[in-house]
């Protein structure tokens, strides 16, 4: 048991999507003692998480003052910095977990660590985390489950959500019946605000879908947010009530936890009413997917344009925002019927009829544990699609220390996965040409890799004796490095390598210059993992088309017989 | 008449009215091909410079409606003040503008683009409601006192650089702006009194000013007449050795003392450029950076030796044996710079009867006499075979192809030789071999001249030159006298594939080999280089203000400035974090804080934008 320090400078929704591993943390017997280092910004979120046991707060605001504007000064900026790192690192902290994806939280993991502190950022899922930062897009986990991963910690569905005090459900019970809201009404959520402008529907959408909603007489609005949002409750009439501005985090949450179902953009508050047991109907536009960073509950809908341009490279520059109009707020009303009275036929007729410029997710969890997200209607399969599922396994089953992850069977991964991909899904993996594509360089990516593993396996015979060997050493350098400069290739000709790709000069990075016959073994050890992956991904791909195959010709009924 | 001609017709006459030394500018300038016009959805024309559009593909008019509104919120324009629009693009915001009732000023950095706006859309009430600026940067005084709106789109990477005048304005604090504003730079160019390179500096001056850099061209050529005067005095060697250094430091010291006035932050210097030692040295003190080109061949002109280690940046068209050379006198900084066109001067021109006559042949042949070139040529004599240049001997055989009683020639003249002759002999000096030189490790400029005017050449093989041309397709080689006669005769008889290789030739050297593209090398290298010379006057930096009590209070962060003072940087957390950036080994604590300042800043800076 021991005392762990978690570093978060993210925004607030990223502290919330933490929640499961800060407590898992506590309550898998990991460690002793829990703290945080959060934007202090964002740091009240942290109070509904009882679990953490102290916050520490790095205000972003006053290292602004020193770094940009008329009165910066490097020296004082520095000498806060000093002052504010040596008090965190006097905690001796047995353990640093960092999360942060950006540079921030590596430095501030270098500043709080202590002599003899256990250091995990070299290798496994830490290492992976940092490199994945550089191409988020090759990311296939949910954030909350890859940051449970990189705490070494399994998937848990033990999770309580946040915990709210009974003053501030008190609070919530007598403003909802200061607005008349009874036990029998449907109170629906509208979070209409973003912290940034392309990731907000527009309002006029929102006050559509009011409108839709409206006309069922049990249904009550109430618009939640901040002050900046613009109040819409007077265009929606009485039956709209508007707390923007006037609730706390722990009220904005005791809150939710009444509604029946909230309509919000991809930001903050829907970690929050995920985290409180509500159902959400998430519209992700612009640079944001489901995939990655939609509330982590098994509960509710995403919802995206289905755009040739989503997700954006650069929604900031976009001009168009066509992501804006095609999301119709009849789409979201129907989710909402849905989610309220669980009509499901009538509506994904209108969800059908809304395919060309929709597509929606239910969230699910995969084979391994992992929250995932299928459409709703039936669409074509997508070669991503499946190689997301594929890459999970794979980290899992590679990053993990061997002790702490039992292997899985493939065959069985891999069935279950089929089954579930053939039910939402139109069309076959083994069809498409990339598949091909991707098994000739998966193949020549394990033939590259057995190269460099025999080359660096004839410098370390040849390591001992290196000045006798000079030439020999020299000729076998230069073939690891072509390896590697191929090895790159494989993986920009081909983009669904990229990942593994991408770890393994991650990984090659830190092998540790400890003279020539350790650097060969640390090298050695990189190409042995690539070849691993390669194989493995080779394999997967197999299995799959074969699953499938036999998935078109045997009955679903015989599956689930069989225990697939 | 084709309609964009027309279009373009009406525009140029327009501003011509307004405009005349603008409308002349823009009538004659050649665009590289990678600036296409493209159609949106809506049918409208979009300008595309390579792989980027300037306006929208779905509805540019709706975009540029959108822009003024959203500049309109941000920025509105202040009662008294002008409105200065930076990026015209193909105009569409400046129309949506004009609806508005505002009347901006406009200024666009790129003259091709602005070539191509005028070719793509009828813009005759744009150009008559502003005042339209093209190219050299608007001037300080002016822009403080306007509201500056950019349209970003119309402005890449590089041309962002044409920015730094707006640094005052209210739309841009200085932190805003602080990074395009890195990328431009005030360089003067030093040319020499005369020779090869004295066009190259020119040429260099033009393509700096094209990708919006403050350039000034200290011509030294404009002293060749008393220099000459001075040298003629006497045929004594000494004496006259005495002359050349009292010259040549009398010129030296008026570069210097315009630098002391006009405080560049770089000075180019060309080939034989006169700047002596000591002047470098004082430049140097001054914190103002020096560069050269060595547009020579390093074994035939050696007074490389004695200036090299005294500039910053040196520049060569040769490697491998001469960056050794370079590295062994201590040399720090040095690259390969590879000679180019200037696409403005060389470039396909029309040319009358009479010019056809007086320029054309089969052959021709445009350079000086070197002895290589005597040997050769002498093979052949049974073409139409003209010889252009000086230093020809005139008791030769060849002296009856000699042209002009072996005159110097303009470039003008030059560019109607090689567009006149059907087929041009290129062929790389040497004063020792007696036909072509197989080890040659440079290409001259008149392979990339030739093909930028789109004329045929036939070149003697070097291996250097698949670096820069596919050889078949874009140029054509010979490595004898019999492969050279060879291929004259063939290409003569076929005229298609010859144009079509000069044609590729041309695209190639647009594309890859202009001078643009070779400043726009030099500027990036320079900035990565040295980036406290450059960054030390501009706002926006986070200087270190006492390194003496810093290191006291805090004697942990003592090597690392230490380390940053010895690279001959100042202090401030960039130069601090391109040091740190610079070395191997593992992290040291004053590293990470000063590298989790740098990510905090452009954080926080993300967040303010």
């Amino acid at each position: 048991m021991s005392s762990v320090l978690v570093i978060q400078l993210a925004r607030m929704g990223d502290i919330v999507q933490a929640g499961p591993m800060l407590y898992a943390l506590k309550h898998q017997g990991r460690a002793r003692h829990v703290a945080v280092l959060v934007n202090k910004k964002f740091s009240s979120v942290c109070s509904l998480m009882p679990w953490i046991d102290d916050v520490h707060t790095l205000d972003f605001n006053e290292i602004g003052h020193y770094l940009l504007g008329d009165n910066a000064d490097i020296e004082q900026a520095y000498a806060y910095l000093k002052r504010f790192y040596d008090r965190l690192s006097a905690h001796r902290f047995d353990r640093i977990v960092n999360i942060t994806p950006h540079y921030t939280g590596i430095f501030s993991a270098f500043l709080a660590h202590c002599p003899g502190m256990r250091t995990t950022e070299d290798h496994g899922w830490p290492l992976y985390f940092r490199a994945v930062t550089r191409s988020w897009n090759t990311l296939p986990f949910h954030m909350a489950d890859l940051y449970m991963r990189i705490a070494g910690l399994q998937p848990t569905q033990q999770y309580p959500g946040l915990i709210v005090d009974d003053d501030e459900r008190h609070w919530a019970q007598s403003f909802l019946t200061c607005h008349a809201c009874t036990e029998d009404d449907l109170i629906v959520g509208f979070h209409t605000g973003a912290s940034a402008k392309e990731k907000q529907w527009p309002l006029d959408c929102f006050i559509r879908l009011g409108r839709l909603l409206l006309r069922d007489p049990r249904i009550k609005i109430i618009l939640c947010g901040t002050d900046s949002s613009q109040d819409i409750s007077s265009v929606l009439g009485r039956r709209c009530v508007s707390v923007l501005g006037r609730t706390t985090i722990r009220q904005l949450a005791a809150l939710l936890m009444h509604t029946t179902v909230l309509v919000s953009n991809d930001t903050g508050p829907v970690h929050i009413a995920a985290g409180c047991g509500v159902k959400i109907i998430t519209i992700h536009m612009g640079k944001e997917t489901c995939f990655t960073t939609a509330p982590y509950t098994t509960e509710g809908f995403s919802v995206q344009p289905k755009l040739s341009c989503h997700p954006c490279e650069h929604p900031e520059q976009c001009a168009e925002m066509r992501c804006k109009d095609s999301i119709h707020p009849d789409v979201i009303a129907s989710l909402v019927r849905l989610c309220c009275n669980g009509n499901g036929a009538e509506s994904l007729n209108d969800l059908r009829a809304h395919g060309d410029s929709v597509v929606v997710y239910e969230p699910y969890r995969d084979p391994i544990g992992c929250l995932d997200f299928h459409p709703v209607t039936r669409m074509p399969l997508t070669f991503e699609a499946v190689c997301r599922c594929f890459m999970r396994y794979i980290w899992t089953e590679t990053l993990q220390p061997q002790a702490s992850s039992p292997h899985r069977d493939m065959k069985a991964y891999v069935g279950t996965l089929a089954s579930a991909i053939s039910d939402r899904y139109s069309d076959s993996l083994g069809s498409t040409a990339d598949v091909r594509k991707l098994e000739q360089t998966l193949h020549r990516i394990s033939a590259l890799s057995d190269e460099g593993t025999a080359a660096c396996s004839e410098i370390i015979s040849h390591a001992r004796h290196a000045a006798r060997h000079y030439r020999e050493l020299k000729r076998l350098a230069a073939a690891c490095e072509r390896v590697d400069h191929a090895i790159a290739a494989s993986g920009t000709t081909t983009p669904p390598v990229q990942p593994l790709v991408h770890q393994y000069f991650a990984e090659k990075e830190t092998c540790k210059e400890n003279g020539i016959a350790a650097l060969a073994a640390d090298n050695m050890q990189c190409y042995r993992r690539l070849a691993e992956r390669s194989r493995m991904l080779q394999e997967l791909c197999r299995e799959y088309t074969v699953c499938e195959q036999r998935q078109r010709h045997i009955p679903h009924e015989f599956n689930q017989a069989v225990g697939l | 008449m084709t309609t964009e001609n027309t279009i373009f017709t009406e525009n140029i006459r327009i501003l011509d009215e307004k405009n005349p030394e603008l409308a002349g500018r823009i009538r004659d300038i050649v665009v590289p091909p990678h600036y296409t016009i493209v159609q949106a959805r809506t049918g409208d024309p979009v300008l595309k410079i390579g792989t980027r559009t300037l306006h929208s593909l779905y509805d540019p008019r709706k975009e540029a409606i959108l822009f003024v509104q959203h500049q309109y919120e941000r920025t509105p324009p202040e009662k008294g003040k002008p409105l200065v629009v930076v990026g015209f693009g193909c105009g569409y915001h400046i129309e949506a503008l004009l609806e508005k009732g505002i009347r901006p000023a406009v200024w666009e950095p790129d003259e091709h683009a602005f070539y191509c706006a005028l070719m793509s859309r009828p813009l005759m009430h744009v150009l008559s409601a502003c005042d339209v600026r093209v190219g050299a940067a608007w001037p300080d005084q002016e822009t403080e006192k306007a509201t500056v709106w950019m349209y970003r789109p119309a402005l890449g990477d590089v041309r962002s650089g044409c920015l730094r005048n707006t640094i005052h304005t209210r739309e841009n604090s200085p932190r805003r702006i602080s990074g395009a504003f890195k990328q431009s730079l005030d360089i003067m160019v030093v040319s020499p009194i005369y020779g090869g390179s004295l066009p190259i500096a020119y040429s260099c001056t033009a393509a700096l000013k094209r990708l919006g850099h403050s350039v000034r061209l200290w011509d030294a050529s404009l002293f060749e007449k008393p220099f000459q005067k001075v040298l003629d005095l006497t045929i004594d060697g000494q004496n006259k050795k005495v002359l050349f250094d009292l010259f040549q430091h009398l010129i030296s010291e008026m570069i210097v003392a315009e630098c002391a006035h006009r405080r560049p932050d770089a000075v180019l210097c060309l080939a034989q450029a006169p700047i002596s030692l000591h002047a470098l040295q004082r430049l140097r003190e001054a914190g103002v950076v020096t560069a050269f080109w060595f547009v020579e061949d390093f074994r035939f002109m050696q007074y490389w030796r004695t200036y090299a280690p005294a500039y910053d940046f040196y520049c060569t068209i040769q490697e491998g044996a001469f960056f050794d050379e370079l590295r062994r006198i201590g040399v720090q900084r040095y690259r390969c710079l590879p000679l180019a066109a200037d696409p403005e001067m060389h470039r396909p021109v029309a040319l009358s009867d009479d010019e056809k006559t007086f320029y054309g042949s089969d052959l021709s042949f445009m350079g000086a006499g070197y002895y290589n070139r005597r040997q050769m040529f002498t093979g052949l004599l049974d073409f139409d075979f003209k010889i252009w240049g000086s230093e020809w001997d005139k008791s030769s055989i060849l002296w009856q192809r000699v042209q002009r009683n072996g005159n110097r020639v303009t470039t003008e003249e030059t560019v109607k030789i090689f567009n006149a002759t059907a087929v041009n002999i290129n062929l790389h000096s040497s004063a020792i071999l007696s036909g072509i030189n197989p080890d040659g490790d440079f290409v001259n400029p008149r392979t990339f001249e030739i093909a930028a005017c789109g004329a045929f050449q036939l070149v003697d093989y070097r291996p250097v030159i698949e670096r820069f041309f596919e050889i078949e397709r874009e140029i054509i080689c010979y490595t004898s006298l019999e492969e050279l006669r060879e291929k004259a005769s063939y290409y003569l008889r076929n005229n298609n594939p010859r144009k079509e290789i000069a044609r590729a030739g041309r695209d190639r050297v647009l594309r890859e080999h202009t001078y643009d593209n070779r400043m726009r090398t030099l500027c990036a290298w320079m900035l990565q280089e040295r980036p406290d010379a450059f960054y030390h006057k501009h706002a926006g930096r986070l200087a270190v203000r006492d390194v003496d009590s810093f290191t006291k209070e805090h004697p942990e962060v003592k090597p690392l400035l230490d380390e940053v003072a010895a690279k001959g940087w100042q202090p401030d957390l960039d130069t601090i974090v391109a040091t740190i950036r610079s070395r191997s080994g593992p992290m040291q604590y004053p590293d990470a804080v000063f590298l989790l300042m740098k990510e905090y800043q452009a954080l926080i800076q993300e967040h303010l934008q």
